[in-house]
């Protein structure tokens, strides 16, 4: 007699099918060579992938193969993405590639321990990952991370510790570091100079390079325009950098890399921790990273690596693409096996005439070494799956930039009319650099025939709307600050207070309620602003030291009856509760100073974001709440919730409460505007992108050639055929010659070669249309290899485009299971959806909540105590042994 | 459900039928009669070759459903005390095993006794006629609460420790789908349309262990009571029909069940299955209205599998007997092997039902919830099955309902079933197929020589 | 278990490593606590320690992740159920303890919230890891009112009292159906969010109290008086017109409305750096 869940077990409980019939259920047929990638599973794999290959297809099949037909147990994978978003894709698509195989057997996967990320993060979970790095569990305590804006501040905050320590004077550091850069006009920015230290910080980080070490044989090395004094001075500065770091009990993302590389070099089993190493985006990985992926590859050697040296576009980031091109010989150095290589060269993204295209592209350039020798290009002839030979790559008569600008704005005006594309976000137009009046000239030129552009790094995240009308808020409260300096970016921000100034007008003119809430404020401001005088006039008269310890018997009755002093000033004096926090100070042996207390009894019952939450109570601001709470635009609370993560860090790290003393000659003001938003200003910190819908409907997007790695587009528009060739990189030039390694692509071409490479990419995005601005006259350039295939009579022109032979583009929707967390969604939504909204889905920062901070600080807690109690266990279990053994 | 000829007493009609006063009755009325060879061929021109899938692929897995009833005295000297059982087979068997079951052409009756370990069944004791649980004040209240206690039972369920996965959760689960007033959104809620006790409804009810009870008036109320049931539970005479109804749900509910937990752990696992149900797919009675419920059921979970590029759950309702099944046996002779006919409204009634006055929204509107084929295998056997509607109801805007259902196509299954069917033929029992033999064989209780046991059980568990 | 000789006493190390937390938390988060608050996270971890040290001594796998892949919600959209627990292995029983910040009372006053959580979580532990379960219980940390004020009193033995008058363990039912109806209400809610549905709570709910906990609370006063996003909602504006004649100022601004405005100057003036 059976039952029903005996049945049930009967029904569903049995082996997987094969993988073919998986392929079958979601409609994939691969090739040859993807079949091969999947079933590889033995030794390091040296996957090359042309563009729309179908690559992380393949990834993502050979790592369920993998998992349902070897047993690797997720945890045992490590795979390393470029970015975090393609991580989670990668995540997300295995998840239900996984849920498919559950659906047919019920046997569920567990994927949360598989590393999955980029280096960075991954590094970082390592680094906390006592249990299989750690011998005993026992593990260093990870710095905090900075990420590039914490660096920066960091640098600027910790400069003249870090100059000092290289023996510059504070006033003219930033000058002559700017001067190892450009010794004919050295900026005396700070800024420069900070953004100058950065780069190459990170480099030597990269690089693993050992001050220490260069230093020995610094005598022996030649740089050219570099003077050994400048390399002796830029290290002095590194080691002070480092130190500043460490005392800090912070690390930046490149030290980051090298922290876990320590670990994986002391640990004894870090080379079999994962079964699995495979690394997508291998061409864009640097020197530190590689050591990481070969070490951990040391035991098993399952190392796969995927990419495309074509695609390389990230050397400014330290990415050596020979790490790709020589992976062969380097796998028989760190691992003494060969890889196995598997070619993906069919295309199934783009028309054969777009393929073909960027392969004559390619073929321009001369990818042999000057001894022509070897080759800096992995051998390569990318095939098209799409069959059709009609014309696919087009270009604009070659005219003036107006004229050409406006004939693509008129056809692709019929692109949308026709309906060869669905939506404005199937056209992309990609520029090296969006910073430039082809840009402006092609936007104006769409604008004119009624399309809408979105670009989402364009602008700066300063010049959106919301950040214009709070900061212009803030700007009233507190005064507009003198802006002293020259120069096109201090004109700029100069420009941009006047015009923050003026919308804030605006806004309390319009609302009679937030006019009175301003005034309020800026009320509290003088009222703290006197109370500060006043206060101080008594401790002048009693000739009191400000740093004494506050008595409270001697000088709390003094002040508080000080003339003139406010009622709020009063209370504060007067509260019991600091009363006896004075004491208990006393008692603990840290008195608080009579400074301290007269900065409290002067201080604002608000920061800058208990300001910002009040602000969005004004009507201006509710709406854009009210709007969203109504899944209607989102986009505005976004920019808010972005305006929150930028004061928090300004409250966290300049001013966490508001003190009268900081009140004094606008020195508030010129701390926030001018110090603290003018860096922003000039990083060009770019506005809110939704990750999840990266393009909004209805917009054609203008993006980097940069931002469209990885992504493809049913018309690509290639707004510029231009890119000046400056020579290599100057870090480029600082760096080769203090490198081991063997050398890479000659500085003398490199940038040639990266050039072709980043137009690579911009061609290879295009799916069915590929049209190339071509402008022609004074000032108009073209980089030399797009020369002769423009020039080519067979080259059609736009002109003479059919548009009913273009195939017609549908949008595609995506369905891949998302995660939810029981506590942080779950509870969270049932608790309150628009606090949800706010806080989870926006990340808006909290400015007073505790009880998130206090949860994590003891759940954490708990874990070490857990962590260090399980080791402690084994460390007495081992010893027991030990003890028995001896017996023995 | 008793297969043709074995409820068969030796019955004299011949010469009931010759008496005159019922010829002369009979010639006023309209009734199936056997048609000439003329009408005949008139009649199967309907009749078409049967699609037939491009390669074979049939499930791996069948389940059957089938369910017997049995009302039995408690007494011999009190007739009138009655008790009623259901017994309801659940008959799991691979294809695989079922190809070693052939001898030739005959299946092996050992063979297939031997394979009944794979089997599972529920019985249910329902108090009858003058029976009251104790502290109930009525038949129909001890029979109200002793359904709900048995859905609820641990035997019903799928996790015995989770009440929410026995059979009354199930019926939670389609009566949720009601489409309209009647419907909730949550599967563990439902509406009944009224009270027993006061008359007053709608109620809503949960999905839980505690007594509920009706808002109106205080009176207990039970899930189950949505079935109805109890409308037609007497206190004092047989409740032969309310059994037969609740067996008739019952059979139609377990491959529902069957199908929820599927899903739940393993859906793709649907697509291996086959469900075998005895009789049409339709819900008869007062309960009626679940077959909507299992329609937009069978909708939603097919619309999951198509979004996963799989085919429709393959569920089959095999006639034994009726009026389709007779209708089919008279003009069988004439119907070449290999045809299949999709029933339509018109030809139903004029030609099966005998010219009966068709109803206005069409055969079976409120009751069936699938199409009913003649087929005849190329061996020579006719069948006469159902498959569940393609649709989410009957009354969807801009369509026709009555012309699409009958449309091949529609049924992306239809190939499959046929195969199946073909596959699965006995010589053992007529008009039936393997699995609704043997889970017939599994459960047919008291009609066996070994069911007048039961009867001894209940009077000695009365006693 | 004896500590070794060449280890620091527990006490120590978490305090050490409290310590450390608390600074990395700072740089993280850029958020700090009030000295207090500190002290109070502080003793929660210590009084885990002393209270409940047989049950820390013998955790086997802390912060372990739940998923549950393959859910459907109403609407049809599939998502993965995600969830952390620590974990109890010993010869022959397993039990899972979820440890919270709260305090026992309100769990045993809201038992059935925690309840269905970790049901759902002792569902993928079974179902999904196989692995077996044999007790579930919530660790609830933050001491009752009697353990703060033993710990304010120089007498130990009125900390040793409170202490074992103290029941920091709930022990959960193990009953699979809470999971069914749980899953289909996280499932509502994943169809919520998805749709974009983010009103705030009722004014009916601002103004109900919660259940559990030592102080009778409003909803609005113990969740809406902690958002930050309370000025811009109009639930909360409702709610705080109707409580106050506040009419003709607008709204409630600064001082009058923030709790624990003195701890919060305490907080940042020890945080911020002389200028």
């Amino acid at each position: 007699m059976s039952n029903f869940s005996d049945h049930l077990r009967i029904i569903t409980g049995n082996t997987p099918p094969p993988i073919e019939r998986l392929w079958a259920v979601m409609k994939f047929t691969p090739n040859d060579a993807q079949r091969e990638a999947i079933l590889h599973v033995n030794g390091p794999l040296y996957l090359t992938a042309g563009p729309g290959s179908g690559k992380t297809r393949v990834l993502l099949w050979r790592t369920l193969n993998l998992i349902v037909y070897h047993g690797v147990e997720p945890e045992k994978i490590f795979l390393s993405t470029f970015t975090e978003k393609a991580a989670k894709q990668l995540v997300d698509g295995l998840r239900a590639l996984l849920g498919l195989v559950t659906n047919f057997t019920g046997q569920p996967y567990d994927l949360s321990g598989m590393y999955v990320g980029t280096v960075h993060s991954l590094c970082r979970r390592l680094l906390t990952d006592r249990r299989r790095f750690f011998a005993d569990r026992h593990r260093p305590r990870p710095p905090a991370l900075l990420d590039d804006l914490g660096q920066y501040f960091h640098l600027n905050s910790a400069w003249e510790q870090i100059v000092t320590f290289a023996g510059l004077h504070p006033l003219d550091a930033a000058e002559e570091i700017n001067a190892i850069f450009n010794s004919q006009h050295p900026s005396l920015s700070r800024h420069r100079a900070i953004e100058n230290l950065r780069r190459a910080f990170n480099r030597f980080s990269e690089e693993l390079l050992d001050p220490k070490e260069i230093r020995a044989r610094i005598d022996a090395l030649s740089w050219g325009e570099f003077s050994h004094g400048d390399i002796e001075l830029l290290l002095n500065l590194y080691e002070g950098y480092r130190k500043t770091l460490e005392d800090g009990l912070v690390t930046d993302f490149a030290l980051l890399q090298q922290e876990a590389y320590q670990v994986l070099e002391s640990f004894p089993g870090s080379g079999e921790v994962f079964e699995h190493i495979i690394v997508d985006e291998y061409q864009d990985t640097n020197t530190i990273q590689e050591r990481i992926f070969f070490k951990l590859a040391s035991g098993t050697k399952n190392l796969c690596v995927v990419g495309d040296d074509d695609q390389a576009l990230y050397r400014f980031r330290g990415a050596t693409v020979e790490n790709f091109v020589q992976f062969p010989q380097r796998c028989q150095t760190y691992l003494g096996v060969e890889p196995r290589q598997i070619t993906l060269n069919i295309n199934y993204r783009s028309r054969s005439q777009i393929v073909n295209f960027y392969g004559r592209f390619m073929a321009q350039v001369d990818w042999h070494s000057d001894d022509g020798a070897s080759t800096y290009r992995v051998d390569k002839e990318i095939h098209a799956h799409r069959s059709d030979a009609l014309p696919a790559v087009v270009a604009t008569a070659p005219s003036p930039p107006e004229v050409a600008c406006q004939e693509i704005a008129v056809f692709v005006r019929r692109l949308l009319d026709e309906g060869k594309v669905e939506n404005a976000n199937q056209i992309a137009f990609l520029y090296p650099s969006l910073k430039s009046r082809q840009v402006e000239r092609m936007k104006e030129a769409l604008e004119a025939q009624g399309l809408q552009v979105y670009a989402p790094r364009a602008g700066r995240f300063l010049e959106v709307d919301e950040a214009l009308d709070v900061f212009g808020i803030y700007l009233l409260i507190f005064g507009r600050p003198s802006l002293r300096g020259m120069g096109r970016d201090v004109e700029d921000f100069r420009q941009w207070l006047n015009t923050i100034e003026a919308r804030a007008e605006q806004l309390r003119h319009a609302d009679p309620r937030l006019a009175q809430f301003i005034h309020d404020r800026q009320a509290e401001v003088q009222r703290a602003h006197s109370d500060y005088a006043t206060l101080l006039s008594v401790v002048s008269r009693h000739h009191w030291d400000l740093e004494a310890p506050y008595n409270i018997k001697r000088m709390k009755r003094a002040l508080y009856n000080a003339p003139g002093l406010s009622e709020t000033g009063k209370r504060l004096l007067a509260s019991a509760y600091f009363d006896r926090i004075v004491q208990k100070r006393a008692q603990e042996g840290r008195p608080l100073s009579l400074n301290y207390a007269i900065r409290r009894a002067t201080s604002l019952d608000w920061n800058f974001l208990d300001l910002f939450y009040r602000l969005m109570g004004f009507e201006h601001f509710k709406a854009m709440f009210d709007r969203a709470e109504r899944f209607g635009d989102e986009g505005p609370v976004a920019n808010l919730g972005l305006i929150t993560q930028y004061l928090q860090r300004f409250t966290d790290e300049r001013v966490s409460i508001i003190t009268a003393n900081l009140l004094e000659n606008g020195k508030l003001s010129a701390i926030f505007f001018n110090s603290y938003l003018f860096a922003l200003f000039r990083l060009g910190e770019s506005e809110w992108e939704n990750p999840e819908d990266p393009f909004p409907r209805g917009r054609i997007p203008f993006l980097t050639i940069h931002q469209a790695k990885g992504l493809e587009f049913p018309v690509v528009v290639l707004g510029n055929l231009y890119k000046r060739d400056r020579g290599a990189p100057q870090i480029e030039r600082l760096i080769r010659p203090m490198l081991t390694r063997p050398d890479g692509e000659p500085l003398d071409r490199m940038t040639e070669f990266d050039i072709a490479r980043m137009f690579y990419v911009a061609l290879s995005r295009a799916q069915n249309l590929l049209i190339l601005a071509h402008f022609r006259g004074p000032g108009q350039h073209v980089s030399p290899p797009f020369r002769p295939l423009l020039s080519d009579p067979s080259l059609p022109r736009l002109r003479d485009i059919d548009i009913s032979t273009l195939p017609e583009a549908r949008l595609r929707e995506s369905e891949i299971p998302k995660v939810y967390s029981f506590t942080a969604d779950y509870l969270l939504y049932k608790k309150c959806p628009r606090q949800y909204m706010i806080f989870r889905k926006f990340g808006f920062v909290p400015s007073r909540s505790q009880t998130m901070f206090f949860g994590s600080l003891v759940h954490r807690t708990l874990e070490d105590l857990h962590h260090e109690l399980i080791r402690r266990r084994k460390l007495a279990a081992n010893t027991h042994q030990e003890g028995e053994k001896r017996d023995a | 459900m008793p297969y043709q000829n074995e409820f068969a007493r030796k019955t004299t009609h011949f010469d009931f039928v010759k008496n005159p006063e019922i010829q002369a009755f009979l010639n006023s009325c309209e009734y199936l009669i056997p048609p000439n060879e003329k009408e005949a061929r008139e009649l199967i021109r309907v009749f078409q070759k049967p699609p037939r899938p491009s390669k074979i692929e049939l499930p791996r897995l069948i389940l059957a459903t089938d369910g017997s009833y049995y009302e039995s005295a408690l007494n011999d000297r009190i007739p009138s005390t009655r008790v009623g059982y259901i017994k309801i087979g659940a008959v799991l068997f691979s294809l695989e095993e079922f190809a070693n079951l052939h001898e030739g052409h005959f299946v092996d009756p050992f063979k297939v006794a031997a394979l009944q370990d794979n089997n599972t069944s529920l019985a249910f004791v329902l108090p009858s006629a003058n029976v009251r649980l104790s502290g109930y004040s009525s038949v129909r209240d001890s029979f109200r609460a002793a359904l709900d206690e048995q859905l609820l039972s641990e035997k019903t369920r799928f996790d015995p420790k989770n009440f929410h996965t026995s059979l009354r959760g199930t019926l939670f689960h389609l009566a949720s789908r009601r489409p309209g007033e009647m419907g909730t959104d949550s599967p563990f809620r439902l509406k009944l349309h009224k009270c027993p006790t006061c008359g007053k409804g709608p109620i809503e009810i949960e999905d839980k262990l505690e007594q509920q009870f009706c808002p109106h008036c205080g009176a207990p109320v039970y899930p189950s009571d949505c079935l109805r049931l109890w409308e037609e539970v007497h206190d004092y005479q047989s409740n032969g029909t309310a059994l037969s109804r609740l067996m008739m749900i019952l059979e139609h509910l377990i491959p529902i069940h069957y199908m929820r937990f599927i899903q739940q752990k393993a859906f793709l696992a649907l697509t291996k299955i086959a469900f075998f149900v005895d009789g049409p797919l339709a819900i008869f009675g007062n309960a009626a209205w679940l077959h909507r419920s299992i329609m937009i059921y069978l909708y939603e979970i097919n619309e999951k599998l198509q979004r996963k590029g799989m085919p429709p759950i393959l569920m089959i309702g095999l006639q034994k007997r009726g009026q389709i099944v007779d209708y089919a046996n008279m003009i069988e002779r004439f119907l070449p092997p290999n045809s299949l006919f999709a029933i339509e409204d018109e030809y139903r009634y004029k030609y099966i039902l005998a010219n009966r006055e068709p109803s206005k929204h069409g055969f079976g509107f409120e009751t069936y919830y699938g199409q009913d084929f003649i087929f005849k295998t190329r061996e020579g056997k006719s069948f006469v099955f159902g498959l569940p509607y393609p649709f989410k109801s009957k009354e969807e805007p801009g369509s026709d309902f009555a012309h699409e259902k009958t449309e091949w196509h529609r049924y992306i299954n239809l190939p499959v079933a046929v195969q199946l069917i073909e596959h699965l033929q006995t010589e053992l029992y007529q008009d039936a197929v393997i699995p609704i033999a043997l889970a017939h064989r599994y459960t047919a209780i008291s009609l066996q020589p070994g069911g007048r046991v039961l009867d001894l059980l209940t009077r000695r568990a009365l006693a | 278990m004896p500590d070794r000789s060449d280890l620091p006493p527990i006490e120590d190390f978490i305090r050490e490593v409290f310590e450390e937390n608390f600074e990395l938390l700072v740089a993280e988060s850029g958020h700090t606590i009030s000295a207090e608050s500190k002290q109070a996270a502080l003793n929660q971890v210590l009084l885990y320690w002393r209270k409940l040290r047989e049950i820390a001594e013998r955790v086997t796998d802390t912060e372990v992740h739940l998923t549950l892949p393959n859910q459907e919600t109403p609407q049809g959209r599939e998502y993965t159920i995600e969830g952390v627990v620590d974990i109890v292995r010993e010869d022959d029983r397993v039990i899972m303890y979820d440890i919270k910040t709260h305090d026992a009372d309100y769990v045993r006053a809201n038992l059935e919230l925690y309840k269905q959580q970790l049901n759902v979580y002792a569902h993928i532990w079974q179902e999904l890891r196989q692995q077996p379960l044999d007790e579930m219980a919530v660790i609830a940390t933050d001491f009752p009112h009697e353990v703060k004020e033993a710990l304010s009193t120089p007498d130990p033995r009125a900390l040793e009292m409170a202490l074992a008058q103290w029941e920091p363990v709930i022990p959960i039912e193990y009953d699979p159906a809470h999971k069914d109806e749980t899953i289909f209400a996280f499932s509502e809610v994943v169809d919520k969010i998805e749709s974009g549905e983010f009103a705030p709570p009722s004014l009916e709910v601002l103004e109900s109290f919660i259940t559990g906990g030592w102080r009778r609370e409003r909803f609005a006063t113990r969740v809406c008086r902690n958002c930050d996003a309370r000025f811009s909602c109009d639930a909360y504006r409702q709610y705080a017109m109707g409580r106050r004649r506040v009419a003709e100022r607008g709204m409630v601004y600064f001082i009058e409305d923030d709790p624990d405005q003195e701890e919060w100057r305490t907080a940042s003036l020890d945080a911020s750096t002389e200028d």
